[in-house]
């Protein structure tokens, strides 16, 4: 070989041998999420990354941003395809279908007694698939009821006495239109999609049915529910079709009266009306759902998990990053506090800071009131289609005549248990 | 002599044209890979049970899919939804769009050349923005058709168009036909230009009146244009699914869900591949069949 | 029948007039040709006639009617297009019901008049066909059909023989004249082929440019154009053009470039008046070959020999025009070859070298 060759050679050794050197040292992990595909939550997330790779120099993390909605069918076309990533955010059924791919690593190896006793009761337990962690709680967002505390005030409600029963969060509702022909009564989502059945769920057991149990759908609670639904979208208090996000600005413009909606309310309502906390809680709360036929309310967990994958070469690395997004105190404080406006699942945090952001009404509420009345879902794979069949007896129930007992009727048909 | 540089000359010819039949073969291979490839892994799967979140290996179930779909409720409701969203707007659509290129045929002008534009401007919104144009406008509380509806008096309170499952085909079939009916417009429009003037003129001279000449005369310039243009928005509107999805998801329950929707929801939300697989088939053979049909009517027409 | 009088009519296209002046009375049953070349106005003014062109000044009246504003169908006229102009997806048969359905006529009474027209113009077998399954012939035959069974009181035929081969076209032409003869209607027919004009027209009007230059019988345009345009527009081969200095003193003219001497005699010179120059127009018959004694000899190059089996022709060239002679076949010329011939003078066309116009 010529001379230029053989430097063109050793460079290109010299380089090879460099990267290796590089590699052998550095992990790259592959964190696939929708936090930075969003608007509102992208820096947040980038930026507790950057801190992340900034305490753990031999850990990159390669985030590869994935819609919401098309999380589930990225993750399961990447199992199949032999190429999944290590991590992924998850949330409601997509938790439970990947699991039931087999292809996630089950975390109780790494995640020991001790430290699962740092949670708050209720955070993990639902992620149990028999003696399996499937997943970690990362972002709880469960739902309440919020309230317009001017709104009761004109309809002449007291504000500090929210609805306790569905009978009489029903008056409240009725004294509410008869003051404001205009405004939302009850901002609730009945579309068709599945985050809809997780929804209303709480609602369904409130009055005592479970449409999936055997008979449960034409049962006399899921006509009673239904029937309630009927009754109050024909008094007009309710926006059928609309999706959660959609009633939140009008929340905020004092349009609505009562919202069924997540903890980040909140962070939604300052951003968008310019609040300060002190105005926010002085105009709005939260409170547990109003007690059903049942004499119980519950609440569903709309919030995110981490999942690991069995296929990853880097299981260490990935615990240590979904231990650090999850409850490392500076990246609880950044992004799920103050980005996601949701609530981490330790029990209690050390630094003040993040004590201090924490103590609030409304996250007390949620913490100690909404967290212990989460109830379970029928996640399965049998989820989209239990979605769709009952939602659309909700919606007809909602728009249409046609007897309750009969839609119900339709429901049980359908869902064949 | 000249017999033999016939010979000489198509012996020429013929040896250009082999060459050229392997300049095609790139163009096959792609479309045989990018179209061959998947029709024959959606045939193959068919006759499987084959669900993605399922590690095991798909079992063959012979033609145990096809039976189910005979039996498939839903699949009935989304083929006779399906019917009824590309019949009712191709037909529609048609129809609007003839009568407007009539009635437009023969106005000159500025003020009749925009009013042509803005008639054509639908067909120029992507779909999706067309849908959730609709979407919008639909709203029960909010919407622009309730409001105007309302103010009008044509109705007392607001209408939830898009959640009620007795007229949301009807609703998505009306914003569909708003979306097409340029086309035909358009189509109908040109063709009428291309009638001889000696033919209208005669018509004149025979004192054909108006409709006369609309029905004896102009429509059947328009029958061949039309069946093709009609094919085209058969099978595009067939396999429509954006605005579909967008304004409704399918719902409410399966009132809009049309065999598209289906298809998405069985393959990519219950990830049910093998009967999606199976439904596929079965909507390829639909529409290959309304080829055959329409391609007849053409051919015919020409050895007529 | 009917009588047709066009009285200063004109025609504007937007700035432009594209025709000037147009008057003609049309008698009852007459066959008039409007003859001229391309874009002379002639296919304008006939669709006037129908009412498929408006008129922008001037009156048309059909016996006395004012019809500037009366419908296309309402004038009972019948238009014979270039293109035919039949409805492509109907037979034959109902090609010519239509008119007749639309005006209601008995289905009994429609089937008759059909078939009878149909026999007229040997269209029998083709009742069930489609126009595209004709040939041009059968499908002028199936327009004239059309034209003929609304009993029109006007025949419109707008160069209806253009899109046919010679033969067929001759035929056609004596099927159409035997048609107007047996119809006894007044029939208008444009055309640009001079010869056609010549054998079929009672009379003709010859346009250019917009204008009707002169109308009149065959033989007052061959004998007698009023101007240089008709004089060479009709007639085949063409008159041939001089241009000629007037001889005040030797009582003739000499032919510029040449030189030579015409003779002229004391009307023609009358009719010359002061004029210094002038244009001479000659017909092919009347040059021949010199006799004894031969005044006015015009010399000429043989560029063109055509031989037509009775006579020929031979196109001559002097330098500075071109003309023809019609020969009897018995004298053999070759081109290249200078022939000198005789000019019949008095039979010479004079014409106003600035204002064309004939003297």
């Amino acid at each position: 070989m010529g001379l230029p060759k053989r430097l063109v050679s050793a460079a290109l050794i010299a380089f090879v041998g460099l990267s290796g050197t590089v590699h052998a040292e550095q992990v790259t992990l592959k964190f696939a999420n929708w936090a930075t595909a969003e608007g509102a939550t992208r820096d947040g997330m980038e930026q507790v990354i950057s801190a992340f790779e900034a305490e753990n120099p031999d850990i990159k993390i390669e985030s590869e941003s994935i819609a919401f909605a098309e999380m589930a069918r990225q993750l399961v076309l990447r199992l199949r395809s032999g190429n999944p990533p290590d991590v992924a955010q998850v949330a409601g059924n997509d938790t439970f279908a990947l699991s039931s791919t087999g292809g996630l690593e089950p975390l109780q190896g790494y995640a020991d007694k001790a430290f699962l006793d740092t949670l708050k009761p209720g955070a993990y337990e639902p992620l149990m698939v028999g003696e399996d962690l499937i997943a970690f709680p990362w972002n709880q967002a469960p739902a309440g009821l919020w309230y317009n505390k001017k709104l009761m005030e004109d309809a002449g409600l007291d504000p500090e006495d929210p609805p306790e029963t569905i009978d009489e969060l029903n008056e409240a509702m009725a004294a509410i239109r008869e003051a404001n022909p205009e405004v939302i009564v009850l901002g609730i989502d009945t579309t068709n999609r599945a985050f809809a059945l997780q929804a209303n769920w709480p609602w369904i057991r409130a009055f005592g049915a479970d449409p999936v149990a055997a008979g449960g759908a034409e049962s006399e609670e899921m006509q009673a529910y239904l029937g309630w639904l009927r009754d109050i979208s024909e008094k007009g208090y309710i926006d059928p079709g609309r999706k959660i996000g959609e009633f939140r600005p009008l929340f905020a413009q004092d349009q609505v009266a009562f919202l069924w909606d997540q903890v980040l309310v909140q962070g939604v309502i300052q951003s968008t009306n310019g609040m300060s906390a002190e105005e926010f809680n002085a105009h709005y709360g939260v409170v547990p759902m109003p007690a059903g036929p049942g004499g119980k309310g519950y609440s569903f967990e709309g919030g995110h998990q981490l999942v690991m994958f069995r296929d990853s070469q880097h299981k260490e690395a990935a615990w240590k990053f979904m231990k650090y997004l999850a409850t490392n105190e500076a990246a609880v404080k950044t992004y799920t506090i103050e980005t996601n406006r949701s609530i981490p699942p330790a029990k209690s945090v050390g630094d003040p800071a993040v004590a201090e952001l924490l103590d609030t009404p409304v996250i007390e509420a949620f913490s100690n009131d909404i967290i212990p009345t989460i109830s379970p879902m029928p996640f399965g794979p049998e989820f989209a289609e239990y979605a769709t069949v009952i939602m659309a007896g909700v919606q007809e129930a909602v728009t249409s005549d046609r007897p309750v007992a009969d839609i119900a009727s339709d429901i049980q048909n359908q869902i064949g248990n | 002599m000249p017999a033999h540089s016939k010979q000489a000359s198509s012996r020429r010819a013929g040896g250009k044209a082999p060459f050229l039949h392997w300049m095609v073969l790139p163009t096959l291979l792609v479309l045989l890979a990018i179209i061959g490839y998947p029709v024959v892994s959606t045939v193959y799967l068919s006759f499987f049970e084959y669900n993605l979140l399922d590690f095991t290996p798909p079992e063959y179930l012979g033609l145990d899919n096809f039976a189910q779909m005979a039996s498939d409720r839903i699949f009935w409701i989304s083929l006779k939804n399906t019917l009824y969203y590309t019949g009712g707007t191709v037909l529609v659509s048609m129809l609007i769009g003839t009568a407007v290129a009539l009635l437009l045929e023969n106005l000159k002008g500025p003020v009749w050349t925009a009013v042509r534009a803005l008639v054509v401007s639908p067909w120029a919104v992507p779909f999706v923005v067309v849908a959730f144009l609709f979407r919008f406008m639909y709203m029960q509380n909010g919407g622009i058709v309730n409001d105007i509806l309302l103010d009008l008096g044509v109705i007392g309170n607001p209408v939830s168009w898009l959640n009620r499952a007795d007229i949301s085909l009807g609703a998505i079939i009306v914003a569909n036909i708003w979306a097409t009916t340029p086309f035909f417009f358009l189509l109908v429009s040109s063709a009428l230009s291309g009638i001889p003037d000696a033919v209208l003129e005669s018509a004149r001279v025979d004192r054909a009146g108006l409709w006369s000449t609309i029905f004896h005369i102009k429509l059947p310039f328009l029958r061949n244009p039309l069946v093709v243009g009609s094919l085209l928005m058969v099978i595009s509107n067939f396999n429509d699914f954006a605005k579909v999805w967008v304004m409704t998801q399918g719902g409410p329950g399966y009132a809009t869900t049309t065999l598209v929707v289906y298809v998405y929801r069985m393959a990519f939300e219950r990830f049910e591949i093998g009967y999606a697989s199976a439904l596929g088939l079965i909507w390829l053979l639909l529409l290959l069949l309304v080829s055959v049909f329409y391609i007849r009517l053409l051919w015919n027409r020409q050895n007529d | 029948m009917a009588r047709i009088r066009i009285s200063n009519v004109e025609k504007d296209y937007g700035n432009l007039t594209v025709l000037k002046d147009c008057n003609i009375d049309i008698a009852h049953g007459e066959f008039v040709v409007l003859v001229g070349p391309s874009g002379s106005g002639k296919t304008t003014l006939l669709r006037m006639i129908a009412g498929l062109e408006t008129i922008s000044r001037g009156d048309m009246m059909f016996d006395d009617l004012w019809v500037n504003n009366v419908d296309v169908g309402d004038r009972n006229i019948a238009m014979v297009f270039q293109n035919y102009g039949l409805y492509p997806h109907m037979t034959v048969y109902d090609n010519m019901a239509f008119g007749l359905r639309r005006r209601r006529l008995s289905k009994a009474e429609i089937d008759g008049k059909v078939r009878r027209i149909a026999t007229l113009l040997s269209l029998d077998g083709l009742l069930g066909r489609r126009p595209r399954q004709l040939s041009g012939g059968q499908r002028q035959r199936v327009a004239l059909g059309r034209a003929i069974i609304r009993d029109p009181e006007v025949f419109l035929l707008d160069e209806p023989l253009s899109n046919l081969d010679a033969q067929l076209r001759v035929q056609m032409r004596s099927e159409i004249m035997n048609v107007h003869r047996s119809v006894d209607a007044t029939a208008v027919y444009v055309t640009h082929d001079q010869v056609e004009a010549m054998t079929m027209g009672d009379r003709i009007a010859v346009m250019n440019q917009g204008r009707i230059q002169q109308i009149g019988t065959p033989e007052d345009l061959y004998d007698r154009p009023r101007n240089l345009f008709v004089a060479t527009f009709i007639g085949t081969p063409s008159m041939g053009i001089l241009r000629c200095d007037v001889d005040h003193g030797g009582s003739g003219l000499v032919v510029r470039n040449t030189g030579e001497a015409i003779a002229l005699s004391r009307e023609q010179l009358d009719r010359i008046g002061g004029r210094r120059e002038v244009l001479a127009g000659i017909r092919p018959e009347h040059l021949h070959l010199p006799r004894r004694d031969a005044q006015s000899i015009l010399k000429g190059e043989v560029e063109l020999v055509e031989m037509l089996g009775s006579e020929q022709y031979l196109y001559l060239g002097n330098g500075a025009a071109t003309f023809t002679a019609r020969m009897e076949r018995g004298h053999r010329f070759s081109p290249g070859e200078t022939v000198e011939l005789e000019i019949d003078t008095e039979a010479l066309h004079l014409f106003d070298i600035d204002t064309e116009e004939a003297l």
